[in-house]
C-alpha cells in the first residue's frame, strides 16, 4: 500500500498557493469533477483532450482522470486516504498502469486575505531529478484554480471576435515581441504578465495609472497565454477574457510565418459599444507588433480612438 | 437589407499616394496577391478585372467611385468558383488615411445577402492579404502565404 512506502524522507515536491477565497470553497473546488477538468487538464494546462473524469471523493474511493495528449491516452489514477473538510485532502497518484507511485496531501489554512493552500508531493524513491517537474506542474494547476475560484463570472466558450494578423516570423519572436514590447505596440502602456496561472496581469499607462487589469488564466509558450481583462478606468464595464494564439503556419518554401489571434471572450456577447472601438484598437496593437517583429522598430504611436 | 459585411483595419509604415498604388498596380499585386494581375483605368464607371497568372479571371466589376489617394469603391464578383460567382456583386471599399508616420487602411467588404459564403471566405483572404502587402510595403518582401497563387485552386 502506498501509505506504508512513502516516508518524507522520499523525494519531495512543494507548491504553495494563496486564494481570496474561504478554506471551504478552495476544498470543495478540489474535488468538483468540473473544476478539476479546467484547473487539472486540458487547454488552460496544455495541449490535450479529456477523455473522462471519473471521481469518488470518500476515504479509500478511487479517481481516475483520463486525456489523450498528441494521441497518446494518458490515465491518472488514485485513491483518497484522508478527506477532513476544509483542512486536508490526502491521495495516491500515479498514472496507470501503475498504481501507488506517490502520494499527495493538501493543507488548506484560513487566512486574512482567504486562505492558502500547501501541497506537497512525495514521489517514488529515486525521482529526485523529477521535482522541479512535478513542483512546476502543481505550481500551474493551483495558479489556474486561483482564477477559476472565487468564481470568475463566466464567458463565453467561443470568442465573440478575433482580431488576426499574419507575421512573418517565428512564433518565439512574436511571442517575445508581445511579452516585452507592449511600450511599442499597446499605446505606450507598459505590460506585466506573471509568467504562472494565478499571478498579476496589468497595463499601466505612460503615467503610471492603471489601464487594464487582471489574472493570469493560462501560460503556454511561446504558443497561447490568456488573462481576465477588467477596465480600471471604468468599473461599470463588464471583465472579459483575452486569449493571444500564436500560431506556426506552413509554408512551401519553409519560411518563418506566424498567425497572430487575438480572441475576447465576453459575458454577454461583445459589448456594443466596443464593436468599432475594439476594431480599431486591436488594429492598432497588431499592426504594432507586426512591425516590430519585422522591423526591429515600432510603428509610429498612433492614438487610441 | 440583410447584409453580410467583413471589416478588416491595419496599419503601415507608409503615405497613402504608395499604398494607393499597391492596391491596384501589378508590379505591387503580382507580389503579394497571388501573383494576379489587376487591370483596369480606375476612373469611376469603369470596369475592371484581376487575372490568374494561368490566365482564368479571378474577379471582375466596376469602379463605383474613385478619390486618389483616399478611397476607392468596387463593384466585385468572383468568377472562378460557381458557389461564389452565383451570389453576385458585392461591394469593396477601401478608405485610406494619413496617421502621424503611417497609414490606417479600412477594408469593407458587403453584399446584400444573409450568410454570404463569399463573405466568410473573404474574412480569412483579407488578413492575410492585407498582411502580406503590409510586409511587402515595411520590408520589402510579401508573406510567403501569399506570394504564389495556390495549387490546385
Amino acid at each position: 500500500m502506498a501509505e506504508g512506502r512513502v516516508s518524507m524522507a522520499n523525494p519531495t515536491a512543494l507548491a504553495v498557493q494563496s486564494f481570496t477565497a474561504p478554506p471551504e470553497r478552495v476544498y470543495d473546488a478540489i474535488l468538483d469533477p468540473a473544476m478539476i477538468a479546467r484547473f487539472m487538464f486540458g487547454h488552460l494546462l496544455r495541449e490535450e483532450d479529456i477523455v473522462h473524469i471519473r471521481n469518488q471523493p470518500k476515504v479509500g474511493g478511487a479517481f481516475s482522470f483520463k486525456v489523450r495528449r498528441a494521441g497518446i491516452e494518458i490515465d491518472h489514477v488514485g485513491r483518497y486516504l484522508e478527506l477532513d473538510r476544509p483542512r486536508r485532502i490526502a491521495f495516491t497518484w500515479a498514472v496507470a498502469p501503475a498504481e501507488d507511485g506517490s502520494r499527495v496531501s493538501i493543507d488548506i489554512a484560513h487566512t486574512e486575505a482567504g486562505s492558502r493552500l500547501t501541497l506537497t508531493h512525495e514521489l517514488a524513491p529515486g525521482s529526485e531529478t523529477f521535482i522541479p517537474q512535478a513542483r512546476g506542474s502543481w505550481e500551474r494547476m493551483l495558479g489556474v484554480l486561483s482564477t477559476l475560484i472565487p468564481g470568475q463570472p463566466d464567458v463565453a466558450k467561443t470568442p465573440d471576435r478575433i482580431s488576426l494578423i499574419y507575421i512573418g516570423a517565428e512564433p518565439q519572436t512574436v511571442w517575445d515581441v508581445v511579452q516585452k514590447d507592449a511600450k511599442g505596440y499597446f499605446f505606450g502602456h507598459t505590460m506585466h504578465v506573471a509568467d504562472k496561472p494565478g499571478g498579476a496581469f496589468s497595463l499601466s499607462r505612460p503615467d503610471g495609472s492603471a489601464s487594464e487589469e487582471g489574472v493570469v488564466m493560462m501560460m503556454r509558450p511561446p504558443n497561447r497565454f490568456r488573462v481576465t481583462w477588467n477596465a480600471a478606468w471604468d468599473p461599470s464595464i463588464p471583465s472579459c477574457e483575452i486569449e493571444w494564439l500564436i500560431e506556426p503556419q506552413a509554408t512551401q518554401d519553409g519560411s518563418a510565418l506566424t498567425r497572430l489571434a487575438v480572441c475576447e471572450f465576453h459575458q454577454n456577447g461583445l459589448p456594443p459599444q466596443f464593436e468599432a472601438s475594439g476594431r480599431e484598437g486591436w488594429a492598432i496593437i497588431l499592426s504594432g507588433v507586426k512591425t516590430i517583429a519585422e522591423t526591429g522598430r515600432p510603428l509610429p504611436q498612433i492614438k487610441s480612438t | 437589407m440583410p447584409t453580410s459585411r467583413f471589416v478588416y483595419v491595419i496599419h503601415i509604415r507608409t503615405t497613402p499616394e504608395k499604398l494607393w498604388a499597391a492596391l491596384r498596380l501589378p508590379e505591387f499585386t503580382r507580389r503579394y496577391w497571388c501573383e494576379t494581375v489587376w487591370e483596369s483605368d480606375w476612373k469611376t464607371g469603369s470596369p475592371w478585372r484581376a487575372l490568374i497568372p494561368d490566365g482564368r479571371i479571378a474577379d471582375t466589376g466596376e469602379v463605383k467611385f474613385s478619390d486618389p489617394p483616399r478611397k476607392l469603391v468596387l463593384s466585385w464578383r468572383n468568377e472562378f468558383n460557381a458557389e461564389l460567382k452565383a451570389e453576385g456583386h458585392s461591394t469593396l471599399a477601401y478608405e485610406i488615411a494619413p496617421t502621424e508616420g503611417a497609414v490606417k487602411l479600412v477594408v469593407t467588404h458587403e453584399i446584400e445577402r444573409e450568410s454570404s459564403k463569399l463573405i466568410e471566405a473573404v474574412s480569412n483572404g483579407w488578413p492575410a492579404l492585407m498582411s502580406s502587402l503590409k510586409s511587402l510595403l515595411e520590408t520589402g518582401e510579401p508573406l510567403p502565404e501569399t506570394a504564389k497563387w495556390p495549387k490546385g485552386v
